[in-house]
């Protein structure tokens, strides 16, 4: 079988939990993603007509025939696999959204027809992007009282005693994490750390007021118009969450017997996420008119109420709105009570939004 | 006090920033969030609006005292939670009193996004009774959480919201609170979508096992909201209810949730 997909995959998932017998299904494994962005004017579709057996596991594909839908309506009549693969290798994308759905079926050995569904796929096609080349980004830490907090979350919440070396060390350790998840994040797009700011430089002051407000904020600029820009990250609510609240030991697995290592990881990605939400907003996301974003830009709850999307998590993606942010998800954890780790992300339309204005 | 001549002052510094998003804590748009960063809470119905504007009358002040007409800015108060007040619309205001050059003090908009609730006016009281053991139990963590147990048995969403997210984030729920919230559950009286989610998320953190068949329930009613579905469905794997999972997985691919479906996949992803 050729590239399984990510229906395939669920579907011999669910045979496997619920012993329902043999499933067929239509598998698309081109595209690869199943929800995105992109100013091309045709798309490429590719699968196969799957049997899976009452464990679960992939029997064998068939060859018959395929009847896919865009916006509710079929591209063509009943069309022939060739051997066992379907291929649609150029259909018009519509300006906007395009959800892709459709039938399949095949003959079995009595002569009758067998059907399966084809699982819906959202490709939103939009012509006033472009390719905005390489942005920039400074991380400023000049003020140094972020220092100071980052060593109270260290002391706070750590059984441990620290010298005022091994603290250093600690300060140094979380902002090099940051760096590294804000690295990860942004990978497949060209936004890139540099040492100074500059014209064309976005960037990030880390601030080291006391407050208990924002994490964040940052300018919206819907297809990243103004490169210059500035976001702030107030690690004094950060503290407050930390330290003054308790929320990380009372609300996550951390404990005050963890270790160093795990107390740098916490933070680090708790930080870089916000600086990675953050710089997101100044380059587009999640933009109200024009990329489906609400509750003041950020990943929409409520699209995915209807729409076949998965664009908000609790937190897991990146741009998901502030209030509905758990803090186990900010920290990279999967869940409130273990160490399990989930490391948030931006959800598949933000990274092609991105992939896109910087390629 | 006549401010208004100030707050228009302020009002038009604040209108010339530009459009800017905010990350803001778990549950910052609950209660004590936006009590701890703001020292006005009134009850207001918005008379007019403009494209920069938000011109509100006041109801009745729950905190602090504000004059009879409150001007906000109209951009940061629309990207602040979805909320889009309309004419006639009546609304829970958080504000910020703060001194500016003078010699008086005004009552601005200081806190940003997350300081607006829309409200009816059949709640009045009810809010007014939350505030004010809001600012009672200020300090007093025990007597903040039964005030907030028994506020969150209202059939409001903003306070059930509210005071569940409140009591999580707070730290005041133990196995024995969170079973009780679980229990009014499951007997229909909690309404609110996150509230459901902030009860089920304790279920999980207590590992109250027992209330597995609530968890299935709300997998099973395609209505629920999608949220609550997820963790219910992350909770019957946590509790290692393979029998329930067999149960819920076909509306699981039936749905339309593509978030629904991967985390289905995620479930039986080998680790």
């Amino acid at each position: 079988m050729k590239n399984l997909g990510q229906s395939t995959r669920l579907l011999a998932v669910l045979l496997m939990l619920s012993g329902l017998g043999a499933t067929f299904k239509g598998c698309v494994y081109n595209p690869v993603q199943k929800d995105y962005l992109t100013t091309s004017g045709t798309v490429q579709l590719q699968g196969t007509i799957a049997e899976f057996n009452d464990a679960g596991k992939f029997v064998k594909n068939y060859p018959g025939q395929v009847h896919l839908k865009k916006n509710g309506a079929f591209v063509s009549d009943w069309k022939n696999t060739d051997g066992t693969v379907w291929d649609y290798p150029s259909v018009a994308l519509s300006n906007g959204l395009n959800t892709f759905n459709g039938d399949v079926r095949f003959q079995n050995a009595t002569g009758t027809w067998v059907n399966g569904q084809i699982p819906s796929i959202l490709i939103e096609k939009k012509t006033d992007l472009s390719n905005r080349g390489e942005q920039k980004v400074f991380l400023d830490w000049s003020d140094t009282k972020t220092d100071t907090l980052i060593k109270e979350m260290a002391t706070k919440t750590l059984d441990k005693t620290f010298t005022e070396a091994e603290l250093t060390t600690f300060v140094a350790d979380v902002k090099n994490r940051v760096v590294t998840f804000f690295n990860a994040a942004y990978n497949g797009s060209r936004v890139t750390l540099v040492g100074a700011a500059g014209t064309d430089v976005h960037t990030i002051k880390f601030d080291g007021a006391d407050r208990c407000d924002y994490y964040g904020q940052s300018p919206g600029d819907y297809k990243n118009q103004t490169k210059q820009q500035t976001s702030s990250i107030y690690i004094g609510t950060f503290h407050c969450v930390v330290v003054d609240d308790n929320r990380l030991i009372n609300g996550t697995a951390a404990e005050k017997s963890d270790t160093v290592a795990q107390r740098v990881n916490d933070l680090g990605v708790f930080i870089g996420r916000t600086a990675t939400h953050e710089l997101g907003h100044s380059l587009g996301l999640t933009d109200e008119s024009n990329l489906h974003g609400c509750e003041g830009m950020h990943n929409c709850e409520a699209y995915d109420v209807s729409n076949p999307s998965d664009r908000f998590d609790n937190g897991h993606y990146i741009m998901d709105p502030g209030p509905k942010s758990t803090i186990w998800a900010r920290l990279g954890l999967e869940n409130s009570t273990t160490r399990n780790a989930q490391s948030p992300k931006f959800n598949s339309y933000n990274r092609s939004y991105l992939e896109i204005i910087h390629n | 006090m006549k401010i208004t001549l100030f707050f228009t002052l302020l009002l038009a510094s604040i209108l010339a920033a530009p459009l800017r998003a905010t990350d803001t804590p778990e549950g910052a748009d609950a209660f004590f969030h936006q009590m701890r960063n703001a020292n006005i809470v009134v009850l207001a119905t918005l008379k007019a609006q403009d494209a920069e504007r938000f011109t509100f009358v006041l109801n009745k002040s729950l905190l602090g005292a504000v004059d009879a007409q409150i001007v906000l800015p109209r951009f940061s108060m629309e990207l602040a939670n979805g909320v889009l007040p309309r004419v006639g619309g009546s609304y829970l205001l958080f504000l910020k009193q703060r001194k500016i050059l003078g010699r008086r003090g005004i009552v601005g908009w200081a806190m940003g996004g997350y300081s607006i609730q829309e409200v009816k006016g059949a709640e009045f009281d009810l809010l007014s009774d939350v505030v004010a053991d809001y600012v009672r139990y200020k300090t007093d963590a025990n007597g903040l959480k039964q005030a907030l147990m028994k506020h969150s048995a209202q059939k409001i969403g903003y306070v059930q919201y509210s005071t569940i997210s409140d009591l999580d984030t707070r730290g005041l729920l133990n196995a024995k609170d969170a079973g009780l919230l679980a229990e009014r559950l499951k007997g229909g009286h909690i309404i609110d979508a996150r509230a459901k989610l902030s009860v089920v998320n304790k279920i999980k953190h207590f590992n109250l096992k027992q209330f597995a068949p609530l968890l299935e329930s709300m997998i099973m009613n395609t209505n629920e909201n999608i949220s609550v579905r997820t963790s219910s469905l992350r909770g019957l794997q946590q509790f290692g209810d393979q029998a329930a999972l067999a149960r819920v997985a076909p509306v699981m691919v039936d749905g339309m949730s593509g978030r629904l479906r991967r985390t289905t996949i995620d479930i039986v992803k080998p680790r």
